[in-house]
């Protein structure tokens, strides 16, 4: 079994009801190819940096699953199809990952904020200047 | 050759802070194509990718941030280009 993350986004106005209906589509899709579904956590809804069927705004879902390589094609065959999707990307995060022996994952929806340590960017562009001025 | 100058000048060779690479430095920075946020600092403000000179970012992390970027605009978390209105 590998372990793989599905980011997708659906449309921004789906209620409570349609959003628990997605959920049920996509982790039966897994469930019943043979895959485990390790997490599923609703990111929310964010502004898009460009718009996406006319959408300004797109509902995040992250979900990680134990599956073989097969499975990911029906998965994303089932997404293209939907019409609720409207963007997704699979990556592979583990080449062998058994999810008995690892458990469920927290479902932990990361901050907004960008990671700290990042922010301190002293004097960035300015060391080029100081090329060297000797003429002679 | 030499030319006599007036004004002294300051001998300045490439006085180049060399700084390491920060996700090298810290191991608790993790570049994570979901994390826009933390993306957004190695793109200019079009939108392209800040190149490692500027970056400082080492080979490797370079070639990460690369591809977390652009699965990040894949994602419509980062845009692909910031088009200035006139």
């Amino acid at each position: 079994m590998r372990k793989y993350e599905n980011f997708f986004m659906v449309q921004p106005d789906l209620s409570e009801d349609a959003l628990g209906a997605v959920a049920g589509k996509f982790r039966g899709v897994v469930e019943s190819n043979g895959g485990t579904v390790v997490s599923y956590v609703p990111w929310g809804k964010k502004k898009l940096a460009y718009p996406v069927k006319k959408n300004d705004y797109g509902y995040y879902i992250l979900m990680k699953f134990a599956a073989g390589p097969e499975l990911i094609a029906e998965l994303e065959r089932n997404m293209r199809l939907d019409e609720r999707v409207l963007k997704f990307i699979t990556v592979k995060l583990d080449d062998d990952y058994l999810p008995e022996q690892n458990g469920t994952e927290a479902d932990v929806v990361p901050s907004d904020e960008a990671q700290p340590g990042l922010a301190v960017r002293e004097d960035e562009d300015e060391d080029d200047v100081e090329l060297e001025d000797e003429e002679d | 050759m030499a030319f006599a100058t007036t004004r002294p000048r300051r001998k300045k060779r490439f006085f180049r802070r060399r700084r390491v690479c920060r996700f090298c430095a810290d191991s608790n920075l993790k570049i994570d194509y979901k994390d826009g946020k933390t993306l957004r600092y190695f793109l200019t403000e079009r939108g392209k990718i800040i190149p490692r000179r500027i970056s400082d970012n080492c080979a490797k992390h370079q070639r990460q941030m690369t591809l977390a970027i652009k699965r990040a605009r894949q994602m419509a978390l980062l845009p692909y280009t910031i088009t200035q209105s006139i």
